[in-house]
């Protein structure tokens, strides 16, 4: 690992500037501040200033002090280790001499700076490197965003709890994860006082509890970013529904069997006068509901196993407004709050983000924003809290409420809306209670006990999964983490001034069945990588075999290594072209020698209606901008002359990791170069790119 | 006057004792096996009160309650009978227009009683 560069640019320019005008430098010096570095060469300038000062009056003189004052430019700028050379004695032999003192007095200085930077950044690193491999072990998803929403730190159980690497990933935002809604209120809670806040949500029909706590540098400070622990309830919650299920479905059995047998008895003992044919029949009835009675208990008892009510948190009627509130504003809903006073401080034991999916599907399917303005109410029974949507017009149907009911919320197999209704022991139905005003009402259970406006507390963090101490080995832990993203993230638009170093990019290369996608050629295999603020991400890749819809020649798999076989139950390319835009959303796409892949993609994706509208850069381009003398640009010849080392290449994958590690080993001399911003490099390789067309035009 | 009663449950063992004990009891009665023949009988019955169960096949008690007061039946009595005993229920059948909710199982001497209440019978 590099250190910082503390070589200060303000000396280099100053004493460059000195040969203009002394008194401009003495002003850039003292401008730069009183560090210790700077002081010396101050310091150092005074002694070339004397140094030209001299040869100015004594003249005769000149050609030596020349000298000097050379020697002095180099140890202020290229080498603080060098000193100039004793010459003879007079004058010029003390000026040599004061100078060499003040030299080694600044390299001494120079030294101690970077060494105590040295240490500060070591200790700031071991102290990152210790909370990642904390949070890298805890058995429970762990993901911290900054205030953006920018992740900037995940865990091994995140990744294995969301295995989409185009939505978990650094320098992305959580909302692909948790709904930007959710987040948003948590916020609202957690800066009116809460400590955490706990909900649960739907992301990809799996049930998940989020808990959120605030990143703040002192109480009271503004919440820089959330920590966010993740549960999958998925397998819990599903277990508690079929319960549930198999619970109400025996209740209901045994309660109507009963009825009968009931209703059967009572008719007997009442009517003492009956005939033997009626009472032959009433007790023909008790026998068979208590036959069909044993049989149900027996059916139940492999059903019904031990309760666990974790699915759903307590949530108070005025939080549950407002996320519902906010879900069908975001649906395009004019919702508006009816709410009856006093109602928010009741409590409900309800999961309010899928009670506000579900009405928020439900609205959508009644009209969603053709609706018209819609009254969002809440109303208190000493058992019951109702939540009323009510418009002008009229109700749906029953059929049509409970088909939508069945409907899955988000993609299919998702859970439904019914699942969820079902959860919470509530009811759902529409009318019209008043005429002309159409309702949709929703009954839920109070909580049991009342409860105080006390913080959730999370529950305790579960033991790891794997084996104690299974840590991995020093140096090869993944990098989950760049604590740098709490600062803003660079927006889409602001890209292009940005410095190249703070980008987000994406590298990526393809394989292919040859060279000439006009004569049909077509993609093999795509392999992409991301590099977030100078780093590349090896865990945050995207690979993925492409069927190319015809025969791989041989002399493409002699490069590539993939056959027919091995591509034949891969999907074609525009299926995988969205996941890749997903997977490359709002980046700079990089490659080397990109155009020849633009070549293959562009076309597949217009034809996939996929927009690939990245800004993009080339290394090959790049390189030849830096080193235009250089014969050879090849990755190869490239990786070799930056000493990044090639593993894997020729795989989609491997190559685009090696163009990776070139891009960011070309950042530091692209920015000596003065090449700072995106659209520094577009412009740089603009211009080698028309250069190098002439020379490689064809003679006229 | 004899009051009529509709019951409508497709579980034919608590129909029989229910037709039996109400009739026994001075009730002109009538049967519906589920929601569409409820609906028909209400028509061509013209009963006073609906012994409503609420879990039947196609129409569920709910819906057939909403349909019978959206289609004008205000006085009708109903009362919904029914094995379903969750709160939200019973609170459920209420907000849609019942006037009785029993859940079974149910005594059938209290049952006769809340039905003449609900009547204006002398008890």
């Amino acid at each position: 690992m590099n250190g910082p560069d503390l070589r200060p640019a303000p000396v280099a320019i100053a004493v460059t500037v000195y040969a203009v005008g002394a008194a401009t430098a003495v002003t850039a010096l003292l401008g730069a501040g009183t560090d210790p570095v700077a002081v010396a060469a101050l310091g150092l300038l005074a002694a070339a200033g004397l140094a030209t000062g001299l040869a100015r009056f004594l003249g005769r003189r000149r050609d030596d002090l020349t000298g000097v004052a050379e020697a002095v430019d180099v140890v202020a700028g290229a080498n603080p280790a060098h000193r100039l050379r004793p010459a003879g004695s007079g004058p010029l032999a003390a000026v040599t001499a004061a100078v060499n003192r003040l030299a080694d007095e600044r390299e001494g200085a120079l030294l101690r700076a970077e060494a105590s930077a040295e240490d500060l950044r070591r200790e700031v690193e071991s102290e990152r490197n210790r909370l990642a491999g904390l949070m890298a072990r805890l058995g429970v998803a762990v993901v911290v965003c900054n205030a953006d929403g920018r992740i900037l730190l995940y865990n091994d159980t995140a990744r294995s709890l969301v295995a989409d690497p185009a939505l978990l990933g650094l320098g992305r935002t959580v909302f692909g994860l948790v709904d930007r809604g959710l987040l948003s209120h948590a916020r609202r809670r957690l800066e009116t006082g809460n400590a955490t806040y706990t909900a649960t949500t739907l992301h990809r029909g799996r049930m998940l509890r989020v808990h959120v706590a605030p990143v703040q540098e002192v109480a009271e400070a503004p919440v820089a970013g959330l920590v966010l622990v993740l549960e999958d309830l998925t397998r819990e919650a599903r277990g508690a529904d079929e319960r549930r299920r198999a619970l109400r479905r025996l209740t209901e059995e045994t309660r109507g069997s009963l009825g009968s047998i009931r209703a059967a008895a009572e008719a007997l003992l009442e009517f003492p006068d009956l005939g033997e044919a009626e009472r032959r029949r009433f007790l023909e009835v008790v026998r068979e509901e208590s036959d069909r009675l044993g049989r149900w208990l027996d059916a139940a008892a492999g059903d019904v196993g031990p309760s666990d009510d974790r699915g759903v948190d307590d949530i108070s009627a005025e939080d549950l407004t407002v996320v519902i509130g906010d879900r069908l504003r975001r649906g395009g809903v004019a919702c508006h709050d009816e709410t009856c006073a006093g109602t928010g401080q009741l409590w409900l034991r309800a999961d309010g983000h899928a009670l506000a999916a579900v009405l928020a599907a439900l609205a959508d399917r009644l009209g969603g924003a053709e609706l018209g303005p819609v009254g969002l109410g809440l109303s208190a029974t000493p058992d019951h809290v109702r939540l009323d949507l009510r418009w002008t017009g009229g109700p749906p149907s029953p059929g049509e409420l409970a088909g939508w009911l069945d409907e899955p919320l988000g993609q299919e197999g998702a859970t439904t809306g019914r699942q969820v209704v079902e959860r919470h022991a509530a009811e759902v139905w529409a009318g019209q209670e008043v005429p002309g005003t159409a309702h949709l009402s929703l009954l839920l259970p109070r909580a049991l006990d009342g409860r105080g406006d006390e913080p959730v507390a999370p529950p305790a963090a579960r033991p790891s999964a794997g084996p104690p101490g299974s840590s991995a080995p020093a140096g090869s832990r993944p990098e989950f983490y760049d604590f740098d993203l709490f600062t803003p993230a660079t927006a889409p638009a602001e890209q292009s001034s940005s410095p190249l170093d703070e980008l987000t990019f994406t590298v990526l290369d393809t394989e292919t069945t040859g060279l000439d996608p006009a004569g049909g050629d077509r993609i093999v295999s795509l392999g992409a990588v991301r590099v977030v603020n100078g780093r590349v991400l090896r865990q945050e890749t995207f690979e993925q075999l492409v069927n190319p819809g015809r025969r791989v020649p041989a002399v493409a798999t002699a490069i590539h290594g993939l056959t027919d076989a091995m591509v034949s139950d891969a999907p074609p390319i525009d299926q995988v072209l969205p996941d890749l835009a997903r997977f490359a959303e709002d980046t700079v796409l990089v490659g080397h020698d990109l155009g020849f892949d633009l070549r293959f993609l562009e076309p597949a994706a217009r034809s996939a209606g996929v927009e690939l509208k990245h800004p993009v850069l080339d290394t090959l381009l790049l390189d030849a901008t830096l080193y235009p003398g250089q014969p050879d640009h090849t990755l190869e010849a490239i990786a070799a002359r930056l000493g990044v080392s090639v593993v894997g290449r020729h795989t989609a994958l491997g190559d685009a990791l090696v163009t990776a590690e070139v891009l960011v080993a070309l950042l530091g001399p692209l920015r000596d170069a003065g090449i700072r911003t995106l659209d520094d490099a577009l412009a740089a390789s603009r211009q080698v790119f028309r250069s190098r067309a002439v020379e490689h035009a064809p003679e006229a | 006057m004899t009051h009529r009663i509709l019951i409508v449950d497709d579980e034919p063992n608590i129909v029989m004792s229910l037709e039996f004990i109400l009739e026994q009891s001075g009730f002109e009665t009538a049967v519906a096996r589920d929601g569409d023949e409820a609906l028909q009988e209400v028509e061509r019955f013209h009963p006073d009160l609906v012994l409503l169960d609420v879990m039947m096949p196609r129409r569920d008690g709910y819906e057939v309650c909403q349909t019978l007061r959206a289609a004008g039946w205000r006085d009708l009595r109903i009362v919904m009978l029914t094995a379903k005993g969750r709160e939200t229920e019973v609170a459920k059948g209420l907000a849609v227009g019942a006037d009785a909710y029993i859940t079974k199982p149910f005594s059938t001497r209290e049952l006769v009683e809340q039905v003449r209440t609900l009547l204006g019978e002398a008890g």
